[in-house]
């Protein structure tokens, strides 16, 4: 059995590797390229909206909303990156369901991939915001001996994050492929819309811890902001 | 070892390009077009405001032309409320005026219908008083009564009254003897004879008979008259009578 689609492998030499994981990255890459240039080629503005653009615009106004909840801010600059994040963990949780589709989101390596985007994105957000000083010392507050625990932080949660939805994301395709050898007839049914219900969450979970982590640098600007007011 | 580090800086890679390629296809275009759609609708509800406004603002000037609209009515009609009073005066009075002038003209009517019956009242209380007179005359003398009258005329003449001999004389004209009734020779000879010692030689008496002149005779001569007649008395009669019929209106009307 399969841990991960690293381990289907194409092609491969010494600095390019052709495996599962990125083949099936690439198709969803298209897949939702495709399908965005499919919907915004003719997109409405008058009060009659398409079914395709309305469902998108729901599932941004979704986005737009729980990234201004948790960030406080203007949620826009950061709708790209966390946006990004769990529609492609989504689709590629969804996809899983396809007989012979490998979710990306299944290899430790595309989990570990996105959880350093993520660690080195909170920082980029929070120097773009409050400048690169601010930022640094957020790390030794409220003490200087607090730094290494902060790095330390910084580091296991990043970790966490790739490896839950690894675990995840693996655990329901193991689960769904012990079944099918068990009791090869209803529950693998079940397990398998169970594991389309965990997909979504894990992905919800992943952008909204994203967006906690980067909110959390973006709390320094914030506390600073006020500061500047009361004096 | 379940992390290839090879594929995870591949996955970086195409996550980074998946986050472009969404960026350009996915969230651009979709927050343009919310935008764009937002935009609309705050405009179309800015319009729909200043809409209301400006049928607030309608409401409120019609609100004004419809007071100005009663307003005016209410003058026009006080306008017309007095000039209908006025116009019926004025017809009241017009119809005062032509009642006025037809009741004159039933007066007129009525005066003269009076008049005409006086006349003819006069002319039969005449006739009946001369029929009396005749009459009462006849019964008291034998001879007929223009016999009588040609006597009392002859009388006169006589007796030389009125300054008839006096304008006779001096008459140079012929004397034209005027009667109301037919005179009979003898009757006329009596005339002749009693107007002869007044007349200058040559001079001659004709006769006429007039039947307007009535119960009288008239002598002319040279532009002169001399008359005697029933009529006066009748004259007189018919005034008394007139007045006492004028009297006894006059208290009716008052009555």
């Amino acid at each position: 059995m399969r841990l991960s689609p690293d381990s289907i492998v194409f092609f491969e030499n010494t600095f390019i590797p052709l495996n599962g994981t990125i083949l099936f990255t690439w198709l969803v890459m298209a897949l939702l390229t495709l399908g965005s240039w499919f919907v915004t080629r003719r997109l409405s503005t008058g009060p009659h909206v398409p079914r395709w653009q309305n469902l998108i615009e729901i599932i941004i106004t979704l986005l737009l909303g729980q990234i201004r909840e948790v960030t406080r801010q203007e949620p826009r600059p950061f709708l790209p990156f966390i946006g990004t994040l769990f529609i492609f963990i989504a689709v590629c949780n969804l996809l899983s369901i396809i007989p012979g589709f490998q979710a990306p989101t299944g290899s430790l390596s595309t989990t570990a991939g996105l959880a350093i985007c993520v660690m080195v994105a909170v920082p980029l957000f929070g120097i773009q915001d409050s400048g690169v000083g601010a930022y640094l010392k957020n790390y030794i507050k409220p003490t200087p001996m607090m730094l290494p625990f902060n790095v330390i932080g910084e580091i296991s949660r990043t970790l966490a994050l790739a490896v839950r939805l690894f675990g995840n994301v693996m655990s329901s395709g193991m689960i769904g492929g012990i079944l099918l050898a068990i009791a090869p007839l209803i529950f693998p049914v079940i397990m398998q819309m169970l594991g389309l219900l965990t997909g979504i969450v894990q992905a919800y979970i992943f952008a909204i811890l994203a967006a906690v982590y980067i909110a959390a640098g973006l709390q320094v600007h914030e506390e600073q902001a006020a500061k500047v007011e009361k004096s | 070892m379940l992390i290839d580090w090879p594929t995870v800086i591949f996955q970086i890679i195409n996550f980074l390009i998946l986050i472009v390629l969404l960026k350009r296809f996915l969230y651009g275009p979709v927050l343009k077009a919310m935008d764009e759609r937002e935009r609309k609708v705050a405009a179309r509800l800015a319009e729909a405001a200043e809409a209301k406004g400006d049928a607030a603002r309608r409401v409120v000037a019609l609100a004004k032309e419809q007071q100005a609209f009663a307003e005016a009515r209410e003058e026009r009609m006080l306008l017309v409320s007095q000039e209908v009073e006025k116009w019926k005066n004025d017809a009241l009075l017009r119809l005062q005026a032509e009642v006025d002038e037809k009741r004159e003209g039933w007066n007129s009517i009525l005066v003269a219908e009076q008049e005409a019956f006086l006349q003819k009242l006069r002319r039969l209380v005449s006739r009946n008083v001369f029929l009396i007179a005749k009459k009462a005359l006849a019964d008291l003398a034998d001879d007929e009564l223009e016999a009588r009258l040609v006597s009392t005329f002859t009388a006169k003449i006589a007796r030389q009254e009125d300054g008839l001999a006096a304008a006779l004389a001096t008459s140079t004209a012929a004397i034209t003897c005027v009667t109301g009734f037919p005179l009979a020779e003898p009757q006329k000879e009596e005339l002749a004879k009693a107007l002869r010692p007044y007349l200058r030689v040559g001079r001659e008496i004709s006769f006429r008979e007039e039947n307007d002149l009535g119960f009288g005779i008239r002598l002319l001569s040279d532009g002169q008259k001399w008359e005697w007649n029933l009529n006066r008395y009748m004259l007189e009669l018919e005034t008394g009578i007139k007045k006492s019929i004028n009297s006894l209106s006059g208290a009716g009307h008052e009555q």
